[in-house]
């Protein structure tokens, strides 16, 4: 059985790669948080209306002259510029403790996706009859 | 590269080069009081740090790195102590531009980041092991 085709499922692991990404995101902002003219960044929200129209049927692309069906892919979440919360005077856009907020933020996050995933897998055994406790 | 780990190399990064910047400002310290070894010479120098965003093509993203130690071209401060090995013909020693102040600031900075890319770490590793605990379920 494929699990993704329960749009819970793809939801919860297109949301822990989007955190995955944005970890990567932050690390970076943090890493440079004293390095003169760098700017903050983040990624776009992952807007989960996209998420449940993959569950649609889509184009596929078996010869060189086919067109793509045009739906993005949920892999590339695009990165933004943040505003910061105050500018350094060399130019420093990124603030430790907004980027501490969002780093929090995406903790619970993770752990929320990582929880709902273990709940729903197990509500899948219970139905199926394995799980007997 | 797994995401989590890209985002633990990069803080690694961070982690490197706020240890030299704290590296060169305890030069800067241990280095307060040293004059020349001539007289009328010029004492140290006091060293700074510049950071630059470099981007790592193996895991498309942006680490730091420090990109120069150079010297901090301020004036140096004078006095006046004629029995000074180091003292010109005037009898003005030339004593190097290192200000505590500035020195321990930028410490207390170097620290704070430092704990930053530390903690940034800390749960880029918790996520992973989160991850892999849905193996056990």
């Amino acid at each position: 059985m494929d699990i993704q085709g329960i749009g819970l499922f793809r939801m919860i692991s297109q949301q822990l790669r989007w955190l995955g990404q944005r970890q990567d995101v932050l690390s970076q902002n943090v890493a440079n948080a004293d390095t003169p003219g760098y700017q903050a960044h983040d990624l776009q929200p992952l807007a989960f209306g996209d998420a449940l129209q993959q569950a649609t049927l889509r184009p596929a692309v078996t010869q060189a002259g086919h067109i793509a069906g045009n739906a993005a892919d949920p892999a590339a979440a695009k990165v933004k510029t943040i505003t910061p919360w105050e500018v350094s005077p060399d130019g420093n856009g990124v603030v430790l403790e907004q980027q501490m907020t969002s780093l929090a933020e995406t903790q619970a996050d993770y752990q929320m996706a990582t929880e709902i995933y273990r709940k729903q897998i197990g509500m899948l055994k219970t139905a199926i009859g394995s799980n007997k406790g | 590269m797994n995401e989590m780990l890209k985002s633990m190399s990069v803080a690694a990064s961070g982690l490197e080069a706020q240890g030299t910047r704290l590296r060169v400002i305890s030069e800067n310290l241990a280095n307060a009081n040293s004059t020349s070894e001539v007289p009328g010479g010029d004492p140290y120098r006091r060293k700074t740090v510049t950071f630059a965003a470099e981007l790592d093509k193996a895991i498309g993203a942006e680490e730091v790195k420090v990109k120069k130690v150079g010297t901090d071209t301020a004036p140096f401060r004078e006095i006046y102590e004629p029995s000074h090995p180091a003292a010109d013909a005037n009898g003005h020693v030339k004593l190097p531009n290192v200000n505590m102040l500035i020195e321990l600031a930028d410490m207390r900075e170097a620290q704070r980041s430092y704990e930053a890319n530390l903690q940034m770490i800390e749960q880029s590793r918790s996520m992973l092991m989160r991850t892999i605990d849905l193996l056990r379920s």
